[in-house]
């Protein structure tokens, strides 16, 4: 933003950007309205009714900070904590990771890259409720078909995946683990957005393959990986069908979440609770943006 | 040595290929396979193909409810709310992406952070909303709040987007004289079409398969979108495999379907966007 | 200084917002019924009642022909239209509802907490004290308690009481479990060491419901445990160090470990049906509603050589029955509701108060009606049917009934936790006190103020 323009000229954007202002504003308007409509009751109620003991009808009653007190004294939120940093290290290394993985490879357009791609968008295109419950059934123990196939090689082989220690973690993290295919699409989008001429020039200097990934297109693709890194750490801490439908957060609260405390919360009327989980979802949503948009420069244009 | 590397990429290229291809399809076939036998066989072996392709689920579930109906619901559900939301958040990130406003950062903090209020904490407001507006147990009810659901992914994505197109181009349009409005809607929107492609593809499938809001804000059959359908099989002591394995089956397989028509267009658009660079 | 004015403005916009959305919960009552759209031509009275037993569930099958029946017999003066909701997310929908003030006519159920801290108190339901006192006949129908426990300090009765009980005891296979004693007569280790190594089908996932029904029975069995339990109705357990719990866990845990039924880690109450209906277990436990099952024409469900004539039902060891009378009835009327949307409702519910009804409730899903003389006809018919006679036989004088675990502690852990521990209990990773400690503390964190 620190060109050198002369003076004349300068003069003359700015009023053509006061002129553009209308515009601006007026281009805002649709999306300003839906938000309006939509949002700000709710984050105004999450956050005031934070601090009260509200049953969901009646009157809430201030109670100041006694929710978080509660909060962080209690045995599943720090579990819950401790899981969501956990599976946010795997969402960001392995999550995003296998997905900018995929989209590398179908970069360099193998047999068969089409057909892969489309085939890859299949489980999105199904809700995690479905996905979550044919995941119960797959990691059955007695008629699930992992099982079925180890017994193939192990005929006395018995794991209840979803239920034992430590297989439950695991099993609840495998059914979102590999399907990264928003990260694919996201990330090839911005590998196919490449100036061509940009690779020429490398290939050129003597770039060779790894040296290409390395040094050009993994830069030019940080907006896209930090865009993803935000959407797969935005649902990792909204994580809750793929556990409410299988774990419930079980065993030993070993694969417990914040949405599932804050629906257990408003099974027992109490709104004030579930909003302080509420709340803590929206902080640590917050600083994850935060942290992203400043680790990737996502604010800075490359062209 | 050469060689040998370039073998290995390869190999390990196909290899990636592979491990998406079973694990996104295989999953879905079963269920699909699994609806064809009886609840006897589900049991026994899970991975034996059944014994006589029974229709008789599908025939139950196509007797007893009006899937095409449904399915139609959320066509328009989707559908609509996805068209229109496209078009306002493509218009609100553009001037995010290429503007310096007052309240730019502002807006787009307050648009990004919608991202993260939890679905659950919604249902009052949105509840009382949409009965204020008269529309409860209508899918127009549920497409209007369709409308807010992909703001923060798809401002983001869209951003991104008008982002990557290269300033110049808008400078050269100015010069010809082109205004405000014709930059954006002739310049700048064919060009991000990949992020509308997938900002718009997002919002869709999400729309597509909202069970939460779809379920509460409508009641009588005839408003009724697929996921909701799907509930009713998994319901308090219902234990019958085979009608929950085809239930299943006619959810997915639509969306699937639909997928697979639109599947081209969405690649030509994607490839279109990629050749222009 | 621009962006702090417009962020002022906004928070100021929203924390109003805030209030109004806060307050005016009952406030901003639009009137209209919408649930329960009524309209009144040709004089029919018609409304419309969410419900979700219809469809898929098990309710469906005697609900929907009842009220099939009380169209028929209203024809031209009553209709009821029933709009079939899945039953995930049904308490949630009451709840918005009754905040709109559009909740339906006819209320089915809703949960304890709700209609006791929410409906009740705000005037929300209509007070059917008087029209029960001009209705003598229906009213000496209705359990003591049940009646007790609806009617107020005040003398309103806003829930319909109940005049059935339906004891809940458990299944079992005589094919593979050819025992003669006469099983609720046992005690609960008489039973045990009868059982010998037959299986039982648990169910641990959802709210654990095959588990929790068979802990109920322990605890009962045990010093103290039946008032135990009784007294969770009034007060919430919140404090699980109850010697009869524990000792109850114990037991639970060594069936758990030695007479569980393949797959019955995990299992939802699907995978504990298919399981007892493939003859891979010889015991479920489950309420009388579960004879439909075994009805031949439900054949096509069973496999692997289940036959469902050589199922018998019996109360719990210890003449156990799990039945809570002192609760609140299934339907309420809104007090919203037109003069003739009332009539309607009150209608309703004296139709399916009917001998005949009841009768034909009983037959369908099983259950006592304790002050209805019964009919000929009925008795023969439910001697027809074995399970029925079998836990007909069984309800006696002695019965004990004690309230589900699951209706005397928070709901959260019902829902939750207490299914969600039970894996963790039968692979041995919990001792008893263990797998008590945490009900305790998840009972408490979920009830702290």
């Amino acid at each position: 933003m620190k060109k050198t323009i002369p003076r004349p000229p300068r003069a003359k954007a700015s009023r053509l950007q006061r002129a553009n202002y209308k515009w601006i504003y007026l281009f805002l308007l649709p999306t300003v309205i839906v938000f309006a409509m939509f949002y700000v009751i709710p984050i105004a109620q999450v956050f005031v009714t934070s601090f009260t003991q509200w049953d969901g009808f009646n009157a809430p009653v201030f109670n100041g900070v006694r929710n978080y007190v509660n909060l962080f004294s209690s045995h599943s939120f720090l579990t819950a904590l401790r899981n969501l940093f956990l599976w946010g290290l795997v969402a960001v290394f392995l999550h995003v990771g296998f997905g900018t993985l995929v989209a590398f490879v179908l970069f360099q357009r193998p047999r068969g890259w089409k057909f892969t791609r489309a085939v890859f968008m299949i489980p999105n295109v199904i809700s995690a409720a479905a996905w979550a419950m044919i995941y119960r059934f797959i990691f059955n123990d007695d008629f699930g078909v992992l099982n079925g196939i180890i017994r193939i090689f192990d005929p006395d082989f018995s794991v209840q995946w979803f239920y034992k220690s430590p297989w439950a973690f695991w099993a609840v993290t495998f059914t979102w683990l590999f399907y990264a295919v928003i990260v694919t699409l996201i990330v090839l989008g911005d590998l196919l957005n490449i100036p061509t001429e940009l690779t020429e020039a490398a290939r050129i200097d003597g770039a060779t393959g790894w040296q290409l990934i390395r040094c050009i297109q993994l830069p030019l693709c940080r907006g896209a990986i930090g865009t993803s890194i935000i959407c797969s750490l935005t649902a990792r801490i909204s994580m809750y069908e793929q556990i409410a439908l299988t774990t419930a957060g079980g065993p030993d609260y070993q694969t417990m979440s914040l949405p599932i405390l804050l629906v257990n919360a408003i099974t027992d009327y109490r709104y004030g609770y579930a909003n302080a989980v509420g709340v803590l979802m929206f902080l640590i949503g917050l600083a994850v943006l935060y942290v992203v948009n400043r680790a990737f420069r996502m604010d800075e244009s490359d062209y | 040595m050469n060689t040998v590397k370039k073998t290995a990429t390869r190999a390990l290229m196909y290899f990636v290929e592979l491990f998406v291809i079973v694990l996104s399809v295989f999953p879905i076939l079963w269920v699909m396979m699994s609806a064809f036998k009886t609840n006897g066989e589900i049991l026994s072996d899970p991975l034996a193909l059944p014994t006589a392709f029974s229709m008789d689920a599908f025939v139950y579930l196509f007797e007893t409810y009006n899937f095409p109906l449904y399915f139609w619901n959320s066509l328009l559900a989707a559908g609509v709310s996805t068209l229109v939301s496209l078009l306002f958040y493509a218009m609100g990130a553009y001037v995010i992406a290429k503007f310096q406003f007052p309240g730019r950062q502002l807006l787009f903090i307050l648009f990004t952070i919608t991202l993260l209020v939890p679905g659950h904490s919604k249902t009052q407001p949105i509840f009382s909303l949409v009965t204020g507006l008269g529309l409860y147990d209508s899918i127009w009810g549920v497409t209007l709040v369709y409308l807010s659901a992909g703001m923060a992914m798809s401002i983001f994505v869209l951003k991104a987007g008008f982002m990557a197109i290269p300033k110049s181009l808008d400078e050269a349009a100015a010069i010809e004289g082109a205004g405000f409005v014709r930059t954006f809607w002739s310049i700048n929107l064919p060009l991000a079409k990949s992020a509308l492609a997938t900002a718009g593809i997002l919002m869709f499938l999400g729309n597509w398969n909202e069970y939460y809001f779809a379920s509460l804000l409508t009641m009588s059959d005839s408003q009724r979108t697929l996921p909701i359908a799907l509930a009713f099989f998994t319901s308090e002591f219902s234990y019958n495999y085979t009608n929950l394995f085809a239930a299943l089956t006619v959810v997915i397989l639509p969306g699937i379907i639909l997928y697979a028509f639109a599947q081209e267009q969405v690649q030509a658009s994607v490839a279109a966007t990629g050749i222009k660079g | 200084m621009k962006k702090k004015q417009i962020l002022a403005g906004l928070l100021a916009g929203a924390v109003m917002a805030a209030g109004l959305a806060g307050c005016g919960g009952t406030g901003s009552a639009s009137g209209s019924a919408a649930a329960g759209s009524t309209s009144a031509s040709a004089g029919v009275v018609e409304v419309t009642i969410p419900s979700y037993k219809t469809g898929e569930n098990v309710g469906a099958m005697f609900f929907e022909p009842q009220v099939e029946r009380f169209n028929e017999k209203y024809e031209g003066q009553y209709h009821i239209t029933l709009e079939s909701l899945p039953q995930d997310g049904f308490n949630d929908r009451l709840r918005q509802l009754a905040q709109q003030n559009s909740l339906p006519v006819l209320v089915q159920s809703g949960d304890i907490d709700w209609l006791r801290d929410v409906v009740y108190p705000n005037g929300l339901a209509y007070d059917l004290a008087p029209w029960l006192e001009e209705h003598p006949e229906i009213k000496d129908l209705l359990l003591a308690d049940g009646l007790e426990y609806c009617t107020d300090d005040e003398g309103h009765i806003y829930s319909m009481p109940l005049a059935t009980v339906r004891p809940t005891g458990f299944f079992w296979n005589s094919a593979l479990w050819p025992t003669e004693a006469d099983l609720s007569a046992l005690t609960m280790d008489e039973f045990i060491t009868e059982l010998g190594d037959q299986k039982i089908a648990f169910s641990t996932a959802e709210n654990g419901w095959v588990a929790a029904l068979f802990l109920t029975a322990m605890i009962a069995n045990e010093e103290g445990g039946a008032e135990w339990l009784q007294a969770g109705v009034e007060n919430r357990i919140t404090d699980f160090s109850e010697p009869a719990f524990l000792s109850a866990v114990e037991t639970l845990q060594q069936l758990l470990q030695n007479n569980a039924a393949p797959n019955s880690i995990g299992a939802a109450y699907a995978d504990a049906a298919n399981s007892f209906m493939s003859n891979q277990a010889a015991v479920i436990a489950n309420g009388p509603w579960m004879s439909a099952d075994f009805a031949e024409t439900n054949a096509a469900n069973w496999s692997n050589g289940f036959d469902g004539a050589d199922v018998h039902a019996a109360l719990f060891p210890g003449q156990v029955g799990v039945a809570n009378t002192a609760t609140f009835g299934e339907w309420f009327i809104s007090a919203s509701a037109s003069e003739e949307e009332i009539e309607l409702a009150l209608a309703f519910l004296e139709f399916i108060y009917t001998p005949e009804e009841l009768e034909a409730y009983l037959l369908a899903e099983g259950g006592d009606a304790p002050n209805l003389e019964y009919s000929e006809e009925f008795t023969a018919q439910q001697g027809e049917t074995q399970v029925l006679a079998d836990l007909a036989a069984d309800t006696t004088e002695e019965t004990v009934f004690v309230p589900c675990i699951l209706d005397v502690i928070p709901s959260s852990v019902a829902n939750a936790d207490f299914g969600m521990l039970l894996p963790s209990l039968a692979d041995g990773t919990y001792t008893a006190q263990d797998f008590a400690d945490r009900m305790t503390q998840a009972a408490q964190e979920a009830t702290a103020e």
